[in-house]
C-alpha cells in the first residue's frame, strides 16, 4: 500500500482547505491536501462570493463605520442565541486579519460594499469566489511546502495506539494509499447538500427544495468523524436560501430584492413575512407556502437600485434573463403570475400605506434589511415579480468543535489529532445566518485551524 | 383565434448520446436513455402563441407534441406553461427524414380536424435543418407560408408576423390561414413556467392522436451512423502583463498571423 507522511493533512479543497494548506505552509508545515473530485474549489467557488467582514479599509472608503464588536452583536443575533459564543468571538476577532490576509494573497475585493442578511451596516465584500481559490491554491502551489492530489478521496480516518488521529485512508484512481500527519488531520470537507437521505433525516420539509453545491459535499467528512464519537450541533437548523428561482438552472446565485425594499407574496398573492429577516428565515418561510414558493414583488424605482457587482443583488442581468415577469400594471402582474388579482392588489396597497405614513406594515418589517435601509412603497411602472423559492447552498450544521477547532466527541473532549473547519463544522450561525459568514468562516477557520496545528 | 402548434424536441446534447439503429422494417430505434428537450425554435414558436395569447381573451393555443423517447416529460414541461390543450402525436410510421411523407401524415390528421387560424412549427421541426417539413406541409395544407418568423404582435385586432431580411425587418398582416415555421430571437425566448402550474403537469394525463398514412412508400433509409468526432485543436495563449502590455501582445500576434496567411 502506498503511504505518505506530512505535517498537516487537510481534507477537501474548497476555502478553508486552502487557507488551512497556505496559512500553514507559511508557518513552515509540509502539507497534503486531498481533493475528492477533479477539480479543487468546492461550494467555495460556486458561492455568491460574499465575505462579512468588520472595520476593513473598504467600508472606511465607503463611508461606513463598522466594527469587529458590532459584528460579534449581529452574529449573535441573528443566531437567535443558538450560536456557540466562543466561535462567534474567534470570528469577530480574526476576521479583519483574514481579510488583510487574503489581499496580501492577491484576492480582489470588488469596491463596492453592500448589506444583507443579519447585517447593521453593509459589510458584504465581494470576490469572484473560484478566483479567490485560484489565488490561495497557486500561493499554497509556489510556497513548495502544499502538495495537492485531486480525485483523492479520504474514506476512513486512522487512530495511533493511544487514540490520536494520525491520518487516513484513501482511495487514488482505485487504489488505496495510507496518508499519516505528525500535525493534525483537519476536515474541510463541506457539508453534505449532494446527501439527500441524511438532509432528509434532519430537515425532512425541505425535501422539495433546490439544492445547490460542490459536487463532493456528501458529507464524508461528517461520517468520518461521526465514526470516531464526535458530536454534531444545528441540525435542526439547516435552512435554504431564499431567492433561487425555482425552474431557473443557470443561476445558481439566489436574487434579493426584498433587501432593495420588495415584498414577498406566496401563490394566494398575500405577504407572510418580514422581508428584512435573514434569507435563512425567509427560506423557511417560503418553504411553509403553497408550492414552496414565493414572488418577491417589486417596481421600477427597485429594479434601478440593484447593483451588478454583487451578485444577490443583479436584478438587470436576471431582467435580461427573462427571469423576472414584467407587467406595465400591479393587476396584470398578477394576472402573469396566477396569483389572485384582488388579493395582491390589497397586500401592495396596505404595505405602501403603512410605508407612506411612517407606520410598520404588517410582520413587524422595518427596514430594508436587518437594521439598514429605509423602506420605499411599490408604486412606479413597470412592476416585477421574481419566483423564488429556498435553495439549500450549505449545511450550515455540523461538527462540534472548539476555539483552536478541535473537534470534540460526544463527552465534550476534543479528539486528539482532529481539526475541523469551513462547512463541516457547526456551532457560528446558530439559528440563522448572515450573508458572508459561511465563505469567512471558511477562511478565518482554516487560518486558525492550521495556527493551532502549528502548536501541536 | 386558434393557435396550433407542432413541437418535436430535439436530444439533448448536454448528454451522452444514446444508441441510434434502424431496424428490420427500416424505422429508425432509439434507445430507452434518451433525452428530448424542446429546441430553441420549439420554445420561440410556444413563446409567440403564448405572448399572443396574454393579451387576447380569444386565444386558443393547442400543442401536439412529437411523440418518442421521454415524450412523459416533454409533454409536462409544455404542460407546464399552460397551453390550452397538449396531445401527443404519433407518427404511424415516424420516418422524419422523409419530409414528404410526414408532411403527408400530418396534413392528412389536420384535415380531420378542426382548421386552426395559425399554425406555428419550429423552423426545424423533427430535426431536419433545412426546414423542409414545414414548407410541405403549407402546402398540402393549402396554407400561406411565412418562415423563419422571428416576433408576432398585434396591431388592433391585426396578428402582424415579422421576420428580419437582411438589414430590413418584414411585417406580414395574417389575413388566412396561415403556417409560420419559426425561429429565435431575443423576443421569443420561452418564459419559466410557475411552480404552481409545474406541480400541476406532474398530475395530467395526455391524449394522444396518430397521424398515418398507410406504409411508407417514399425514401428508404438504409444505414445511420453516429456522427464523426470533430477533432477540435488549436494553440492557447494567456496575455499577460497590465491593459496596454495585452493590447500590444495581441497586436502582435494579429500581425504575425496576418503576415501568415
Amino acid at each position: 500500500m502506498n503511504t505518505r507522511e506530512c505535517d498537516l493533512l487537510v481534507i477537501g479543497g474548497g476555502l478553508a482547505g486552502f487557507a488551512a494548506a497556505l496559512t500553514a505552509a507559511e508557518a513552515g508545515l509540509q502539507v497534503i491536501l486531498l481533493e475528492k473530485t477533479a477539480e479543487t474549489g468546492g461550494s467555495s467557488a460556486m458561492s455568491g462570493g460574499c465575505l462579512a467582514f468588520a472595520g476593513t479599509d473598504l467600508q472606511r472608503e465607503n463611508g461606513i463605520d463598522d466594527s469587529a464588536q458590532l459584528l460579534f452583536s449581529d452574529l449573535l443575533e441573528v443566531g437567535k442565541g443558538e450560536c456557540d459564543e466562543a466561535l462567534v468571538k474567534v470570528y469577530a476577532d480574526n476576521q479583519l486579519a483574514t481579510y488583510e490576509w487574503l489581499c496580501a494573497n492577491g484576492v480582489v475585493f470588488a469596491p463596492v460594499i453592500e448589506a444583507a442578511s443579519g447585517q447593521s451596516v453593509p459589510r458584504v465584500h465581494s470576490v469572484d469566489p473560484a478566483d479567490m481559490i485560484r489565488q490561495l491554491e497557486q500561493a499554497a502551489s509556489q510556497s513548495g511546502r502544499v502538495q495537492v492530489f485531486k480525485q483523492t478521496r479520504a474514506r476512513r480516518l486512522l487512530r495511533e495506539k493511544g487514540g490520536r488521529v494520525g491520518g487516513v485512508l484513501a482511495e487514488q484512481a482505485g487504489e488505496t494509499v495510507e496518508l499519516f500527519a505528525r500535525k493534525a488531520v483537519l476536515l474541510a470537507s463541506g457539508g453534505f447538500v449532494h446527501d439527500r437521505e441524511l438532509v432528509h433525516r434532519f430537515v425532512p420539509h425541505y425535501d422539495g427544495a433546490v439544492f445547490i453545491g460542490g459536487a463532493g459535499n456528501e458529507g464524508d467528512g461528517l461520517r468520518m468523524a461521526w465514526a470516531l464519537g464526535a458530536d454534531v450541533r444545528d441540525t435542526a437548523y439547516i435552512k435554504g436560501t431564499f431567492g433561487k428561482h425555482p425552474v431557473d438552472e443557470t443561476n445558481h446565485h439566489a436574487c434579493l430584492a426584498v433587501y432593495k425594499g420588495a415584498i414577498a407574496v406566496n401563490q394566494e398573492g398575500r405577504r407572510f413575512v418580514d422581508e428584512s429577516l435573514s434569507y435563512k428565515l425567509l427560506g423557511d418561510a417560503c418553504m411553509q407556502q403553497s408550492y414552496g414558493v414565493a414572488y418577491q414583488i417589486l417596481d421600477r424605482d427597485i429594479m434601478l437600485s440593484g447593483d451588478n457587482r454583487v451578485r444577490i443583488l443583479d436584478f438587470e442581468r436576471r431582467l435580461e434573463e427573462g427571469l423576472f415577469v414584467e407587467a406595465d400594471t400591479l393587476e396584470k402582474l398578477a394576472q402573469l403570475i396566477e396569483v389572485p388579482e384582488q388579493v395582491l392588489l390589497a397586500e401592495v396597497a396596505a404595505y405602501n400605506q403603512a410605508v407612506n405614513e411612517g407606520r410598520t406594515p404588517d410582520f413587524g418589517r422595518r427596514h430594508l434589511v436587518h437594521q439598514h435601509g429605509q423602506l420605499r412603497p411599490i408604486e412606479r411602472a413597470p412592476f416585477y415579480a421574481y419566483p423564488s423559492t429556498a435553495a439549500v447552498f450549505g449545511t450550515y450544521c455540523g461538527l462540534c468543535i472548539d476555539a483552536q477547532m478541535r473537534v470534540h466527541d460526544v463527552f465534550g473532549e476534543p479528539i486528539e489529532g482532529l481539526l475541523a473547519a469551513g462547512e463541516v463544522v457547526g456551532g457560528l450561525h446558530g439559528a440563522a445566518y448572515m450573508t458572508g459568514s459561511a465563505l469567512g468562516k471558511a477562511a478565518i477557520f482554516g487560518r486558525i485551524a492550521a495556527a493551532t496545528a502549528q502548536t501541536l | 383565434m386558434r393557435i396550433l402548434l407542432l413541437l418535436a424536441g430535439v436530444t439533448d446534447i448536454r448528454f451522452p448520446l444514446h444508441a441510434l439503429a434502424i431496424n428490420e422494417q427500416g424505422l429508425i430505434e432509439e434507445g430507452d436513455n434518451a433525452r428530448r428537450i424542446l429546441s430553441p425554435f420549439d420554445e420561440a414558436a410556444l413563446e409567440i402563441a403564448l405572448k399572443l395569447r396574454d393579451t387576447r381573451d380569444n386565444v386558443q393555443v393547442d400543442v401536439l407534441l412529437l411523440g418518442g423517447t421521454n415524450n412523459e416529460a416533454l409533454l409536462r414541461t409544455v404542460a407546464a406553461l399552460r397551453p390550452d390543450s397538449v396531445r401527443r402525436l404519433d407518427l404511424q410510421p415516424a420516418c422524419l427524414w422523409d419530409a414528404q411523407f410526414t408532411a403527408r401524415q400530418i396534413a392528412d390528421l389536420l384535415a380531420a380536424e378542426a382548421t386552426p387560424d395559425l399554425l406555428l412549427i419550429g423552423r426545424e421541426f423533427g430535426d431536419l435543418d433545412e426546414g423542409s417539413i414545414a414548407v410541405m406541409l403549407a402546402q398540402r395544407l393549402g396554407y400561406s407560408l411565412f418562415a423563419l418568423t422571428q416576433h408576432a404582435v398585434w396591431q388592433g385586432d391585426t396578428l402582424c408576423l415579422l421576420r428580419e431580411r437582411g438589414t430590413s425587418e418584414e411585417s406580414l398582416r395574417v389575413s388566412g390561414p396561415l403556417l409560420a415555421s419559426v425561429t429565435n430571437d431575443r423576443r421569443n425566448k420561452l418564459r419559466h413556467p410557475l411552480m404552481k402550474n409545474v406541480f400541476e403537469a406532474k398530475r395530467m394525463t395526455f391524449a394522444a392522436v396518430t397521424a398515418s398514412a398507410g406504409a411508407h412508400t417514399g425514401l428508404p433509409l438504409i444505414s445511420l451512423e453516429a456522427e464523426r468526432m470533430v477533432e477540435r485543436g488549436g494553440t492557447c495563449q494567456l496575455l499577460e502583463g497590465g491593459i496596454a502590455q495585452q493590447a500590444e501582445a495581441l497586436a502582435a500576434y494579429l500581425n504575425d498571423q496576418r503576415t501568415q496567411a
